[in-house]
């Protein structure tokens, strides 16, 4: 039995994992245009959630970094100047909120961003670096 | 890189609406409350007040007229009260639209202190 994921050659992300017979693998056609296949050892219990925490580099199969950032504070004054500062993201990174009010999804340089808000209610960060960043969101309060 | 979120006049207008509008009756303290100002709430006073207004009276020709505040409590209203809770409602939203079309600089406050 042979495992085999296939990807988007230009940007690494992982479309689908399939198996067949050794046989029937040898006598597949190429990929389709813009597309790559690599063998893994075994097909993964959840597709989807390997799916989502891979990416393929060089022919290599590697595993997404978990972003990690720093958060100043997860509740803030809604006084539309006091600020929550998010750092430690992935330089670059795509960035998108929303909630009670909405920004993005912008595109963001220097791994760090501040948010103020000038009315109360719940924000949701998401932060995304494709492919070699998982995603990742956080919940801010303003108050 | 700064994210400022700022409401529209819009938004912000709509957000007013959906808080609701505290009503403090001076001489009724009992219902001194916040009243939702959905579409299906502010037309239904209306009608209600619009009636007893022009001498039909209130429903079924009771003396009082029970309606839930925002957070659902009954209150009971008589035939002058539905009247001042419908037009601090009224005045508040009209407000309310000017504010969100521009045409004045501040919103209204979301509280209001009627006899």
């Amino acid at each position: 039995m042979t495992v085999f994921v296939t990807y988007d050659t230009a940007s690494g992300r992982p479309i689908q994992v399939n198996s067949c017979s050794d046989d029937l693998f040898s006598e597949l056609p190429d990929p389709d245009a813009g597309q790559g296949r690599i063998v893994i050892d075994t097909h993964p219990d959840d597709a989807i959630a390997y799916l989502q925490a891979h990416y393929i580099v060089a022919d290599v199969l590697t595993t997404r970094a978990t972003i990690t950032p720093t958060i100043s504070a997860s509740s803030f004054t809604a006084d539309g100047t006091t600020t929550v500062t998010i750092g430690a993201l992935p330089d670059p990174c795509s960035v998108t909120i929303t909630g009670v009010l909405t920004a993005g999804p912008t595109d963001v340089t220097g791994g760090s961003i501040d948010i103020s808000s000038d009315v109360p209610g719940d924000l949701t960060v998401s932060v995304s670096a494709d492919p070699v960043w998982l995603s990742w969101s956080t919940i801010l309060h303003a108050v | 890189m700064r994210f400022d979120l700022k409401a529209s006049a819009v938004q912000r207008g709509q957000m007013l609406l959906e808080a609701g509008l505290a009503v403090t009756f001076t001489s009724a303290p009992e219902l001194s409350s916040t009243y939702a100002l959905d579409q299906r709430t502010v037309s239904q006073i209306q009608a209600v007040a619009s009636d007893a207004a022009n001498g039909l009276g209130l429903l079924f020709d009771a003396p009082v007229f029970a309606y839930p505040d925002k957070g659902g409590i009954n209150r009971t209203f008589n035939s002058d009260q539905i009247q001042t809770l419908y037009k601090a409602m009224r005045d508040f939203t009209a407000l309310v639209e000017y504010f969100a079309a521009g045409q004045i600089p501040s919103p209204p406050s979301p509280s209001v202190t009627v006899d």
